[in-house]
């Protein structure tokens, strides 16, 4: 227990009496730990302490919000007078006696942070990838292997009642390998995590994950002039699916929707995909980076069919975007820590397979581009218009895989994107990554087999 | 201040007495932040917090570690975790406590911080206004779905166990609206923001202005065929595209062997005519930095001279690497290890008069998406989405928008065919240049 119940209890009241519509204390502890590994050497070990807690009171549909890292009841209610001075009114209702709500853990950990798994193990690791990325080619000319561990450990309270809990450990390692030859240069990266403990970690072959990012930076050294213009592109599994997530998942959050201020407000059972393409966004993966026991809100996570065939299904709803769209939740509100209110956002997002194969893809296209791995992107949600950045491409010719291509940014909007996807594959694979928006930064998966669009424009320099 | 010094003293005699040499970061924040949606306030959010963080030295090995709980048993947990962060590491002969001042130095002053007496009234009545004013403009703007106010009074204190102590309070209010307008099936958003000391500094109308200048202005863009133009950035485009690579002046990253630039010292990057510099107090400039993050007194520094790479941003570690001077670039927050950073960046004027660059067609960008993720340091690839305008002199020819932009930026700073007369801050006043027009670059679009 983080925060006296008592304590919470008088807090919560104090917010209903000055006319609070609902009131909520979101209680947050960070235990945080990094270790990398550079020029064959120990670097950094670094890690401490996150300790807040979030006050959020609901007037209507207005959201106050305030937090602090004490937990002295005086002070929590000096935040809260202070965040309703401009709302307060006569107050309408009693607070719920809280009734304890118990967590069901579909994502368990061993060996999480606050385990006695040695840290020389986990140096040992991280070693064991420094030396099999330098062992494939003396063009290798550095390497930084690091991991990083969280265990969040949250406590909601809130004025209907409910009182949880909820551990949250996380695991992710990432390895970038630095190439060089000559005068060219070039990075290769990877950047694997689950919500598990360093287990997570002792599943990866360190040896193989090192090689594997080291050919990456290897033969983006031989890589030629992306070619510019629209063409078609297939996109590969795993970390392909930012496609779908910048191109239609934030504009699936009612924090947008809410606001007309998604090109998808009004498109409830329309269809907005090609028909082969059906999406979900599930936080019950077992042990996935993105997968939750409950929301930041207290709601037990769930699967959500977001496109079925093409058709929109279901937004993603959080407790204010409920309120303002009369869509029921979907256990969707999350928040990087208790600095921010919770927003509808993202858990593990993805394309479901279809069944082509990846080489029929490829047959089928004379001149484009098969982007292996992608990096990151961005969309601006009123208007729709995203990028996305191929990592590891190459040129298709003729139906065939050509040359490595050098880094290029893919454009377009989501709505024309998504009437382009006409292949889905069958190598359906998730891969994890950070997603920046109004409520911060949080882990979330993303994923799909390969697809193939028809025609998107692709951002390099040759011809 | 005096309570937080006391509380960091305590952390420093924690670390001592285990016989550790020690420094603390200490950031306190209060932050007022407000957001409207359709006529009303929709976020309203006052916070308070601190975090304290503690890098410990011992038998020249060196362990960081924070808290952000400031009782006794959250701080000594602190302390014995950084020192045993520090039993695992490589041994490391740059990391010292190197900067030893008895006086203690204070970096408030007018510049920084002035009291605010606005009314919580005023500051809602702007932030509803930020939605309402854009609308107010055209029939055809639908929303402004992103907007806010914020004020932030931050305390920054350094404290080392050489008893260095360097104290700066600050006060920032920032603001910023985006208007998006729909027409005839089209859609379009710009977003423009402020910054300032006092909240009757914020440029309102010129906010609102921009917003939805440029929303207007390219909801009839169309791409470009595709090709090699002559490119100009506004200046707060190219304090970002420039920003973006600015890891090629760590000095951190070359000792690491992560900089691409590490052996370039003393040769040519750029055009000769190319001088940037860093100017951590600069008069006109909005950030005022007296004082790193290991307490050492700032200076200016000069980067780039004619096209020649002169020195790194370095700490008192980068810069005893190389045995070169430290250029007092230390950056450190609590929860991180020491680092390097830039300040203000200034790049000198040219010879060529604006009107004389604008004679030949050219596309200038106004917004620019992606550049991060579509940004390689290492190989200086880069590719991003653009919107903008071709023009020539001050007449638009056509707005541009779904096109990309690529290039190579090593390449790209050796093409640089125009450099303007006149300095322009970028609207952070972080970040002063002339107009500058690149070659190089090649526009993806029909």
């Amino acid at each position: 227990m983080l925060l006296d119940k008592t304590v919470a209890g008088r807090v919560i009241d104090h917010a209903l009496s000055l006319g609070a519509d609902f009131a909520e204390l979101f209680v947050e502890k960070n235990n945080n730990a990094r270790i990398s590994v550079l020029s064959s050497k120990v670097h950094e070990i670094a890690g401490g302490v996150d300790f807040g807690i979030g006050i959020r009171l609901i007037y209507g549909t207005k959201v106050l919000y305030g937090y602090t890292n004490s937990t002295n009841e005086e002070e929590l209610k000096k935040i809260t007078t202070l965040i309703a001075a401009n709302d307060q009114k006569a107050s309408e209702g009693a607070r719920s006696s809280f009734v304890d709500q118990v967590v069901k853990n579909i994502h368990p950990a061993t060996l999480g942070l606050d385990s006695t798994y040695e840290m020389d193990e986990k140096i040992k690791f991280l070693f064991e990838i420094d030396k099999a990325a330098r062992g494939v080619s003396e063009k290798v000319d550095q390497v930084n292997a690091l991991s990083l561990q969280r265990l969040q450990t949250i406590e909601l309270f809130n004025s209907e009642g409910l009182h949880t809990f909820d551990d949250r450990h996380y695991a992710r390692l990432v390895a970038q390998v630095f190439a060089k030859d000559g005068s060219e240069q070039s990075t290769g990266y990877e950047g694997p995590g689950a919500l598990q403990g360093w287990e997570f970690i002792n599943t990866i072959n360190a040896k193989q994950f090192g090689e594997d990012v080291a050919r990456q930076a290897l033969i983006k050294l031989t890589a030629v002039d992306c070619p510019a213009g629209k063409m078609p592109v297939i996109i590969d599994n795993g970390f392909g699916g930012v496609i779908f997530h910048e191109a239609c998942g934030h504009l699936l959050e009612t924090t947008s929707v809410s606001k007309k201020a998604s090109v998808f407000w009004d498109k409830m059972d329309q269809m907005i995909a090609n028909e082969c393409v059906s999406a979900v966004d599930d936080g019950t993966i077992e042990g996935k980076w993105g997968s939750i026991n409950i929301d930041d809100e207290g709601m037990p996570t769930q699967k959500t069919q977001l496109i079925k065939n093409g058709k929109l299904t279901s937004f993603l709803v959080d407790k204010v975007g409920a309120m303002k769209t009369g869509y029921d939740r979907t256990g969707s509100g999350r928040r990087q820590s208790y600095k921010f209110a919770p927003a509808s956002r993202m858990r593990n997002t993805f394309i479901e397979p279809g069944d082509s194969t990846l080489e029929e893809m490829i047959a089928s296209v004379p001149h484009g581009i098969y982007c292996k791995k992608m990096g990151g992107g961005s969309v601006q949600p009123g208007t729709g218009e995203f990028n996305f950045a191929a990592q590891e491409s190459y040129l298709i010719k003729d139906g065939k895989i050509d040359k490595p291509l050098k880094s290029a940014t893919l454009i377009g909007t989501g709505p024309e994107v998504l009437q382009q996807i006409s292949m889905v594959g069958n190598n359906f694979e998730l891969a994890a990554g950070m997603c920046g928006s109004v409520s911060g930064a949080i882990p979330t998966t993303v994923g799909q087999a390969a697809i193939k669009v028809d025609q998107i424009l692709v951002g390099g320099q040759g011809k | 201040m005096n309570e937080l010094k006391t509380t960091i003293d305590k952390v420093m005699d924690m670390a001592k007495a285990k016989g550790a040499e020690a420094d603390c970061i200490l950031d306190k924040s209060n932050v007022l932040s407000l957001k409207a949606d359709e006529g009303e306030l929709s976020e309203y959010k006052v916070s308070g917090s601190q975090v304290l963080g503690i890098r410990v030295i011992k038998d020249g090995k060196v362990g960081t570690s924070y808290s952000e709980a400031l009782d006794d048993e959250s701080l000594s947990f602190m302390v014995e975790q950084a020192l045993e962060n520090a039993k695992f590491s490589k041994d490391d002969p740059n990391q010292k406590i190197a900067v030893a001042r008895a006086q203690e130095f204070d970096g408030t002053n007018e510049r920084v911080y002035k009291s605010d007496t606005t009314p919580l009234d005023k500051k809602t009545q702007f932030t509803l206004d930020l939605e309402s004013k854009i609308k107010e403009k055209d029939s055809a703007v639908k929303s402004a779905p992103y907007n806010n106010l914020s004020e932030v009074e931050h305390v920054r204190m350094y404290v080392n166990s050489k008893g260095t102590v360097c104290t700066q309070k600050e006060r920032t209010f920032s603001c910023y609206t985006s208007a998006l307008i729909e027409k005839n099936g089209k859609q379009s958003m710009h977003y423009h923001g402020s910054v300032a000391r006092t909240f009757n500094e914020l440029d309102f109308d010129n906010v609102i202005d921009e917003s939805y200048k440029h929303a207007n202005g390219l909801l009839e863009g169309t791409p470009l065929k595709t090709g090699e133009y002559r490119i100009v950035f506004t200046t707060d485009i190219l304090g970002n595209f420039i920003g973006n690579f600015a890891g090629l002046f760590s000095g951190k990253g070359a000792m690491n062997g992560t900089n691409p630039w590490k052996d370039k010292v003393g040769e040519k990057v750029a055009i000769e005519g190319l001088s940037i510099s860093d100017h951590p107090t600069y008069d006109k400039a909005f950030t005022y930095n007296p004082f790193d993050d290991e307490g050492s007194l700032t200076k200016e520094t000069t980067l780039v001279e004619n096209g020649v790479l002169k020195t790194f941003y370095h700490n008192s570690a980068t810069a005893d690497f190389f045995k070169v001077e430290n250029t007092c670039h230390a950056s450190r927050g609590p929860k991180g290890t020491l680092g390097v950073n830039g300040t203000n960046m200034l790049i000198n004027a040219g010879a060529d008069k604006e009107t004389d660059l604008k004679n030949d067609e050219y596309f200038e960008i106004v917004a620019i998406q992606g550049l991060g993720s579509g940004s390689d340091m290492v190989s200086g690839d880069f590719s991003f989405g653009a919107s903008g305008y071709l023009k020539k002199g001050d007449q638009i020819i056509q707005p541009v928008k779904g096109v990309t932009v690529s290039g190579n930026y090593f390449k790209v700073l050796n093409q640089i065919s125009g450099m303007g007369d006149t300095i322009h801050a970028d609207s952070n006043k972080t970040f002063f240049a002339p107009m500058m027009v690149f070659g190089g670059m090649t526009v993806g679009g029909q």
